[in-house]
């Protein structure tokens, strides 16, 4: 059942994600939990998601679940991403960018789905098609929108949340 | 009082309350196709969206995403 300790590293998982997260966004997250025998699921989402990204064009939305669980292996509870959707959409609504992994869909690998970013650019593809990735972690996704989107930083130490948070992540997962 | 709901009450992002979800299903609803949440279950269960619209999908995934959250059947 989940104790005090697991708790904390849910909210550790949360505040890290909120960390994150106000690197490019003033957007408030929300929680489904649901228990499970050996601990609980955790569903988060941006409360308004896709929220305008500060001071751009661009709207992120943010859907993910993992879970806390007992590891009767490493004898400690742990934390397990399970899936996630992260979407990057234009001034119109229109889909850029969408990253997915869900393992119990049909297209269980990790993927990226090219929206109208492709238009104009003669690819082989449509905007359907799966494009594998490898796990892509939330620190990644902020990365690209603030180096490669030029999406502008709301914070000056972003840098270091990020670098942190990928440590944390990278700890509570292992 | 169980341990599960002292340590479910002390979690630092809120649980949803079913408004929360409502809520959240509207701005999705709006943002992608400006109309409201409630028209949208409307308009889905009245077939009245192709397979092909990529923004009633968006919408779509939105939903499915809290049914299965919660343990629901997802809309199909």
């Amino acid at each position: 059942m989940p104790s005090k300790a697991s708790a904390a590293l849910v909210n550790q998982y949360g505040e890290t994600l909120k960390s994150v997260l106000a690197c490019v966004i003033k957007q408030p997250l929300r929680r489904i939990t649901k228990p499970y025998e050996f601990g609980r699921r955790h569903s988060l989402f941006l409360a308004r998601g896709p929220a305008q990204l500060a001071g751009s064009q661009l709207s992120f939305g943010l859907w993910l679940s993992f879970s806390e669980f007992w590891n009767a292996q490493a004898y400690r509870w742990t934390i397990r991403q399970e899936r996630y959707t992260y979407q990057i959409v234009d001034e119109n609504a229109h889909e850029l960018f969408a990253f997915h992994w869900d393992p119990l869909q049909d297209i269980a690998f990790p993927h990226l789905h090219l929206g109208f970013g492709m238009r104009g650019h003669q690819l082989p593809i449509d905007n359907k098609a799966h494009i594998p990735t490898g796990r892509v972690s939330v620190v990644d996704i902020i990365s690209f929108v603030m180096l490669e989107l030029r999406v502008k930083p709301l914070l000056d130490d972003w840098q270091t949340r990020l670098e942190v948070a990928r440590q944390i992540f990278a700890d509570l997962e292992g | 009082m169980g341990s599960a709901l002292e340590t479910s009450d002390a979690l630092v992002i809120p649980e949803a309350t079913e408004q929360d979800l409502q809520g959240s299903i509207d701005h999705a609803a709006q943002f992608y196709l400006g109309i409201s949440g409630d028209d949208f279950l409307r308009r889905w269960h009245a077939r009245e969206f192709s397979e092909d619209d990529s923004q009633a999908q968006h919408v779509l995934h939105v939903i499915n995403f809290f049914r299965s959250a919660k343990g629901e059947a997802q809309l199909r």
